[in-house]
């Protein structure tokens, strides 16, 4: 009796679950702040799926490290067909543990040089970016008739004592961030750099949140200094009482920026290889690029008209600090315990 | 006593298949997965998956002290209140102990990040931060379970009229009586605060951690699963040995049967046991709150605006929809809580009915408590990855996940409470001629139905806080409640942080009304002659 009852749960099972996929349904698997709401982001891929048949499902696998995790334990036997949202700190990662098929796209070309230049063998399509940056408290500079630090030098001056709070590298991606910003500037006298910064009372925040959201002036801490975005500015006059101010809250710091990319790719073992490439072209399209901004927080890869609050008050440096992600694969857990043993 | 057993006991398949299906179940989603995962990823690479010794015994011996402290601070804070929850009856009993409950479920990034607030500023990370979030989280671990035992009046009052006074009394009359209750609670919060993550990760540092948080960031932040995987063996081995040194300490005090006492009008002096406790419980609500009406340029509702009564006219769409997951966490609540009590009810029937199978079903559902939930995670993903056992985002892999994870909070205090039952009774009923199912069921059922109602609240909330697995499990479209409220504090500008905090309150409220309704059905049946 048991065992014909579990004989026709394992039939109803396979039945249920081994009918072959079909070929035209995308799942797109991302990280957890990727939106899957009613967003215009979201009905734009909708509206992709209406026009090419093709279906896309979204799977949240966890934050960026997680769902890289995951993705390197199933390679070849992917959960999905399409990832995105693999950043240039964990492309080297990416890259080694083999969870991509190569793919260029025939609209590849439209992708900014620089970070088309930051692709190894085709394997990936970068998507968006980022710059993570030292921002300040206009105000409190004002009021303290200072003038904000210019220079990632200026951090170390006594002057700014007491001022900057960072995020722990060790849990934090925007605190990885500026460690790396300060390896590539500094060269070997990075740890040199970070006494000094210690001595000059730098604080450390576990993570973006409690820096930005407790330990910054703007939200009543005591610190007019924090390691963030160099899109947060516009964010705050987008979603202040006065969006069409002139004048942004707060300001950044261009020369303490890190660049941080983020990838697409189609993942090796699809069951739907040519679906996956085409949802790789609509992600570079137009029509995604020029939304990625107020729907992810982060800059177009490819050249869209963007939003003029964001020509006004974002800051896009020039000359940002980037290290290669084999470099980074190669050295990052020493750097942690080195920053740890060096902050304590 | 001599009991016949052919004779008075169930048929052998009740016990057997009763302790099976929940055996099989934690098999299935924790044990094999869990293995799997070593399998793989430890073996091939040993040479490369080596741990630095100095460094792992400092994160066992830290995870150990702090649990042992964070554990002995919980039991001392939370007996006093526990003892006057079980011994009287006062107005605002039931919701004392339901705000309680509120804080041990709530997502660990908003309680953890209102505790850091609240602490001054020496105080605010490290050691003493966590230890003291261990304590407000866990402190209603010790009141609900102390709180649901019966206390020894009839034998308090003989030893009152014999001439002993009151610590007497408690010294040598109520604690050894109540022992089992308080050692069980203990056990749970020692489980709870050396496998912490959520806290540590918040109020820790490189210094300031656990070895679960270690797994983390192993295996997550520097992508060497092998060696995440092997510390996550270490804990699994350490935690063997600490409830193996618990279990022989415990052998030779055997529980002693006694009668218990119905709960009485409270007198006036609780006020001052009760009154420290609220105080420390609120305190995160009251950040909440307060964090929830402040926003860059001063106070406003808008936040609760956004909340309650979301525009999706408007352009700047956040693509979070808060009322969503609100019944998204709900419907998964609803199924958790099911699972884990219908899994539940079988340990107890296993554990009433046979001895040996009982006490293994018993101990294997307290085994997700020891095993990291980052290895489990992943153990899934590689376990379940092809068909016709592909579940790897399948829609009931969450609600599972938050049943197993609150089993041992509701089968603990129920097999306490059937121990808890004079097994006379059951002879008595037996010798009055039940049949040996009937006769368990007669003297089992009254001690164990409220308990088991009470956990299925637990379970429920536990299910509707619950962050840390569900933030790992693959999961498509909808979200749970915590899970946005994550979201919203990752964002800057406006009043997203308000909208976090603001969803914070509805969710505490919502976990606070879930256990305030079981427990007065509780408290009626409790009370019917």
């Amino acid at each position: 009796m048991m065992r014909k009852a579990l004989l026709a749960l394992t039939l109803v099972g396979i039945a249920a679950c081994g009918s072959p996929a079909e070929p035209n349904a995308v799942t797109l698997v991302t990280y957890a702040s990727f939106p899957v709401g009613e967003t215009p982001l979201n009905d734009a891929i909708n509206r992709f799926s209406a026009e090419s048949g093709i279906e896309v499902n979204i799977l949240i696998a966890g934050d960026t490290g997680t769902m890289l995790t995951k993705a390197a334990l199933t390679a070849g036997n992917p959960e999905g067909d399409v990832m995105w949202g693999i950043d240039s700190t964990m492309l080297g990662r990416a890259v080694d543990s083999e969870i991509f098929e190569p793919y260029r796209s025939p609209s590849a070309d439209r992708i900014r040089p620089d970070l088309a230049s930051t692709v190894p063998d085709e394997l990936v399509t970068p998507v968006d970016f980022g710059d993570v940056c030292v921002n300040f408290d206009r105000e409190w500079f004002d009021a303290a008739g200072l003038a904000p630090p210019a220079t990632l030098d200026d951090l170390i001056d006594p002057i700014y004592a007491d001022l900057l709070v960072v995020e722990d590298p060790a849990a934090s991606s925007p605190g990885l961030a500026f460690l790396l910003s300060t390896i590539d500037r500094r060269g070997d006298d990075w740890e040199q750099y970070w006494q000094r910064l210690v001595d000059n009372g730098v604080l450390v925040a576990p993570d973006w949140d409690s820096a930005y959201y407790g330990a910054f002036t703007r939200a009543g801490g005591d610190r007019p200094l924090v390691v963030s975005y160099g899109s947060s500015p516009p964010y705050e006059v987008l979603f202040s009482d006065d969006p069409d101010a002139t004048t942004a809250p707060t300001g950044v710091i261009s020369d303490t920026c890190y660049r941080q990319i983020e990838y697409a790719g189609v993942l090796r073992g699809t069951d739907a290889p040519e679906a996956a490439r085409r949802v790789i072209d609509f992600l570079i399209s137009d029509e995604v690029q020029q939304l990625v901004p107020l729907d992810l927080y982060v800059f177009p890869a490819v050249d869209v008209a963007l939003d003029p609050v964001f020509v006004r008050h974002a800051v896009i440096p020039d000359n940002p600090a980037m290290i290669d992600a084999a470099t980074i694969d190669a050295s990052r857990a020493d750097w942690i315990a080195r920053w740890s043993e060096i902050v304590g | 006593m001599v009991r016949d057993r052919g004779l008075n006991r169930p048929p052998s398949w009740v016990g057997l298949t009763a302790a099976c299906v929940p055996t099989a179940v934690i098999a299935a989603f924790v044990l094999i997965p869990a293995a799997t995962l070593v399998a793989r990823t430890i073996g091939a690479e040993w040479s490369q998956g080596a741990l630095d010794l100095n460094r792992t015994a400092f994160v066992v011996g830290a995870t150990l002290t702090q649990a042992a402290l964070s554990t002995i601070l919980t039991v001392l804070l939370g007996l006093g209140p526990g003892m006057v929850v079980a011994r009287y009856h006062f107005r605002a009993r039931t919701s004392l102990v339901s705000a309680l409950t509120a804080v041990f479920v709530m997502p660990t990034v908003v309680i953890a990040a209102g505790i850091r607030s609240v602490l001054p500023a020496p105080l605010d990370s490290g050691w003493t931060a966590v230890i003291i979030a261990h304590v407000v989280f866990n402190l209603a671990v010790v009141v609900r379970i102390v709180g649901s035992t019966p206390m020894p009046g009839p034998l308090e009052r003989t030893a009152r009229t014999l001439g002993a006074g009151p610590f007497e009394v408690l010294r040598t009359v109520t604690l050894p009586l109540i022992a089992p209750a308080v050692a069980a609670a203990g056990a749970i919060v020692f489980a709870l605060s050396f496998t912490s993550y959520g806290v540590v990760r918040i109020l820790g540092s490189h210094a300031v951690t656990t070895i679960e948080v270690e797994i983390w960031r192993e295996t997550v932040v520097l992508g060497r699963v092998d060696r995440g995987t092997l510390l996550a063996l270490v804990q699994v081995v350490v935690l063997a040995i600490v409830a193996a040194a618990w279990i022989l300490l415990r052998r030779r005090r055997r529980p002693t049967p006694f009668v218990g006492d119905s709960s009485r009008r409270a007198p006036r002096w609780i006020a001052a046991v009760i009154a420290p406790l609220v105080i420390v419980m609120a305190a995160p609500f009251v950040t909440l709150a307060i964090g929830s009406v402040r926003v860059a340029n001063g106070l406003s509702l808008s936040a609760w605006k956004a909340v309650l009564m979301p525009d999706t006219s408007q352009s700047l769409a956040s693509g979070i929809d808060p009322l969503r997951s609100l019944m998204t966490s709900t419907r998964i609540a609803v199924i958790a809580g099911a699972i884990a009590v219908v899994l539940s009810l079988l340990v107890i029937v296993a554990v009433a009915t046979t001895t040996r199978l009982g006490q293994i079903a018993g101990g294997v559902v307290m085994v997700p408590l020891a095993i990291s939930a980052v290895t489990i995670a992943l153990g899934i993903l590689i376990t379940y990855d092809t068909a016709p056992f592909d579940w790897r985002a399948s829609p009931m892999i969450v609600p599972l996940g938050h049943a197993v994870i609150a089993l041992p909070f509701v089968v603990r205090p129920a097999i306490a409470a059937i121990r808890s039952v004079n097994s006379n009774i059951v002879d008595t009923a037996l010798i009055l001629g039940a049949r040996p199912l009937r006769a368990r069921l007669t003297a089992y059922g009254p001690a164990v139905t409220p308990v088991l109602l009470t956990g299925a609240g637990l379970a429920m909330a536990i299910s509707l806080g619950e962050f840390g697995a569900t933030s790992l499990l693959s999961r498509s479209g909808n979200e749970t409640l915590p899970i946005v409220i994550d979201r919203m504090l990752a964002r800057t500008g406006g009043d997203f942080r308000a909208r976090a905090h603001a969803l914070a309150v509805v969710l505490a409220g919502g976990v606070i009304a879930l256990t305030v309704v079981l427990d007065l059905a509780r408290t009626k049946r409790r009370h019917r002659p």
